[in-house]
Formats: structure tokens, C-alpha cells, sequence
């Protein structure tokens, strides 16, 4: 099944586009398909995403569909959903 | 509460003809008092629609002197008051347009010294600070006093939004948990999305004052000037929040 992947501010910039899409195993879960994100985007990626220890950074929102959910919460994906990867801003 | 006067009843007349706002939602406004921090491309702009609006008193909190770079952006800052402090720019501006505002101008930026103070001095907050150590401690301040919190953002073409209601609604700290690392202090901004996403900031202090409309609650609405793209997304109160969790 496919996943529609979007990505907001400094996620956007340090991937250099604002959506992606990737093909995963059916009713994967959320944090496996952020490991396969790590794979696929890198080092940088990762950085922004989850700290030395390894814990996930919870101030990047992650929202499915139009809603957030947290990443602890793991909820089950389904086909066409759309995955929002949104890093925090301050801008005034 | 204090009345419109004439003048009043006259300068807010189209604006008296939205529906659930009238004349009792304007005295409401007359009898506000907002504070915004800071006030630059985003607070500037958060600043003149609500003086231009009729809200009585606006509390700014702005440290430094106006620079070149300010000019893109921060349209109470003037190319005449380079060098003078911005506060003092933005009071003028503000009384060319309503002579009739009163204006508390605080030559800081929040800190931990001011924000109790300046966040209990309001009826509704505005938050429009560069720096997330600003965002918390009005937004922990606001949960604490039971003040509603507009928090307005921007990044590049992106712009975010969401209003706080202590009790309510998730707060600054439910949403960003811990303290965002990639946050940099020079951020890419063009004047017209750090005024767009102004503009609906003062919609949502208006609305919260006048008391209609459903303000953003547990909502927050999502701008990619780049593409157009807007969305309401549902966020939601964190169990174990440090600032409003029980
Ligand atoms: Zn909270």
C-alpha cells in the first residue's frame, strides 16, 4: 500500500521537497514506517527526529490525515492516508 | 463597563453591522485589553488591526531599536525611527490611526522577570515572539492565570495558528513538549505571510472578546503561502503536560 508523506519547515528543508509517497506493507504501523523514513532520508533526518538516546522528539507533530496523533499512541496506518511531519516554528 | 462614544459609534459603524458583534460587542472590545509580544512582522501587523478595531488597550513588549532589516516586515517600524526603539515607532503608528488607544509599551521582550505581570495586566494574549523561551512562559502564564492565548507562527511561506483556552483546549506545552532543537533565531519571512497569519490572529482575539464565532481550539490551522495549501488539523491536550496537565 501507498502513503503520502508531507513534511513542513526545517524537515522540509533539511529532505529538499515538501511531500514524498512510499510504498509499505499493508497495516503497517506508525513507528515502523518513521524507522523506514530514517532509512530512506538519513543521518540529518534522523537528528531532527529523535535525540542521542534514541527517544522521538515529541515537539515534531506528526498528524494523520487531519489530525495529530502521538507518536507513542503507534496507531495502525491504512492504504492512501496521508502523513504530516511537521517541525515546530516561531516565526513573528 | 465604558460606552461607545459618538466618534466610537461613527468609526466602528460597518463594523457594527457584523452579526453577534453590534454595539455590545464593540464595548467589549473598548473595554479590553490585549497583550502582544512582540511586535514585529507578526505582532506589528496583530497590533493595527486590533487598534484598528477599537480594543481600549494594547499592552506591546518589544526590546531594541529599529534596524534596516526590521523594514521588510515590521510595519510599525518606519525608515524615519531607524535606531529609536521600536516600541516607541509602533506607539506612534498606532496612535496616527486611533489617537483614542491607550498603549502600555514595554522596551523588553518576555522573560521570566515580566511575564506574570504583563500576561496579568490582559484580558487575552497574542503571542507573536520569535523565540519559543518567550512562547512558554506566556503560555505558562496564561495557563496558570486562566488567559486565553492566540499563538500565531511563521516560517518561510508557512504560517500556523491555534487559540488557547486554560481548561479547555491543549495548551503551548502539550503541543511542543520539549524544547524544539532546530528552532534557528533568523528565520526566511516575507512581510505578507507574517501579516496574513497577523491578520487571523486579530480575528481570533476579536472574536474571543466580542465573544462569537468559534475561535481555533484544539484546532490548528495550517498556511503554505507556497502552495495555498490551508488545514485545520485536530490537536489534542497532553496527559502528562508539564503546564496545564492534572
Ligand atoms: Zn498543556
Amino acid at each position: 500500500m501507498n502513503i503520502k508523506l508531507k513534511f513542513t519547515a526545517q524537515i522540509k528543508d533539511i529532505l529538499g521537497r515538501n511531500s514524498d509517497t512510499i510504498e509499505v506493507e499493508n497495516g503497517i504501523k506508525l513507528k515502523d514506517l518513521i524507522s523506514k523514513l530514517v532509512t530512506r532520508y538519513g543521518k540529518v533526518f534522523e537528528s531532527i527526529l529523535f535525540d542521542d538516546n534514541g527517544l522521538y522528539r515529541h515537539s515534531n507533530l506528526i498528524i494523520v490525515n487531519q489530525s495529530q496523533v502521538n507518536y507513542d499512541e503507534n496507531v495502525t496506518l491504512s492504504d492512501g492516508v496521508e502523513v504530516t511531519l511537521m517541525s515546530p516554528i516561531s516565526g513573528g | 463597563m465604558k460606552k461607545l462614544t459618538e466618534e466610537e459609534l461613527a468609526t466602528y459603524e460597518w463594523q457594527l453591522d457584523v452579526p453577534e458583534h453590534g454595539v455590545e460587542g464593540q464595548e467589549r472590545l473598548k473595554n479590553s485589553t490585549v497583550l502582544v509580544s512582540r511586535c514585529g512582522g507578526l505582532g506589528s501587523v496583530v497590533a493595527y488591526e486590533l487598534a484598528a478595531a477599537g480594543v481600549g488597550t494594547l499592552i506591546l513588549a518589544h526590546a531594541g531599536n529599529v534596524k534596516h532589516s526590521d523594514l521588510n516586515r515590521q510595519l510599525l517600524m518606519t525608515h524615519d525611527w531607524l535606531g529609536k526603539p521600536r516600541v516607541e515607532s509602533a506607539e506612534r503608528r498606532l496612535k496616527e490611526l486611533n489617537p483614542r488607544l491607550n498603549i502600555i509599551s514595554i522596551p523588553e521582550n518576555i522573560t521570566e522577570n515580566n511575564a506574570a505581570k504583563l500576561v496579568g495586566m490582559a484580558d487575552v494574549i497574542v503571542d507573536a515572539a520569535p523565540l519559543f523561551e518567550e512562547r512558554f512562559l506566556m503560555n505558562r502564564e496564561a495557563v496558570k492565570q486562566g488567559k486565553p492565548l492566540v499563538d500565531c507562527a511563521m516560517y518561510e511561506l508557512e504560517a500556523q495558528i491555534t487559540t488557547i483556552v486554560p481548561g479547555e483546549t491543549a495548551c503551548l506545552s502539550c503541543l511542543y513538549p520539549e524544547h524544539p532543537v532546530a528552532w534557528k533565531r533568523r528565520f526566511p519571512v516575507f512581510g505578507a505571510v507574517s501579516g496574513t497569519i497577523a491578520c487571523l490572529g486579530a480575528m481570533e482575539a476579536i472574536k474571543l472578546i466580542s465573544e462569537f464565532g468559534e475561535p481555533l481550539k484544539n484546532r490548528l490551522l495550517t498556511m503554505d503561502m507556497r502552495t495555498m495549501d490551508v488545514h485545520t488539523i485536530q490537536i489534542k491536550q497532553r496527559e502528562n503536560c508539564v503546564v496545564c496537565g492534572v
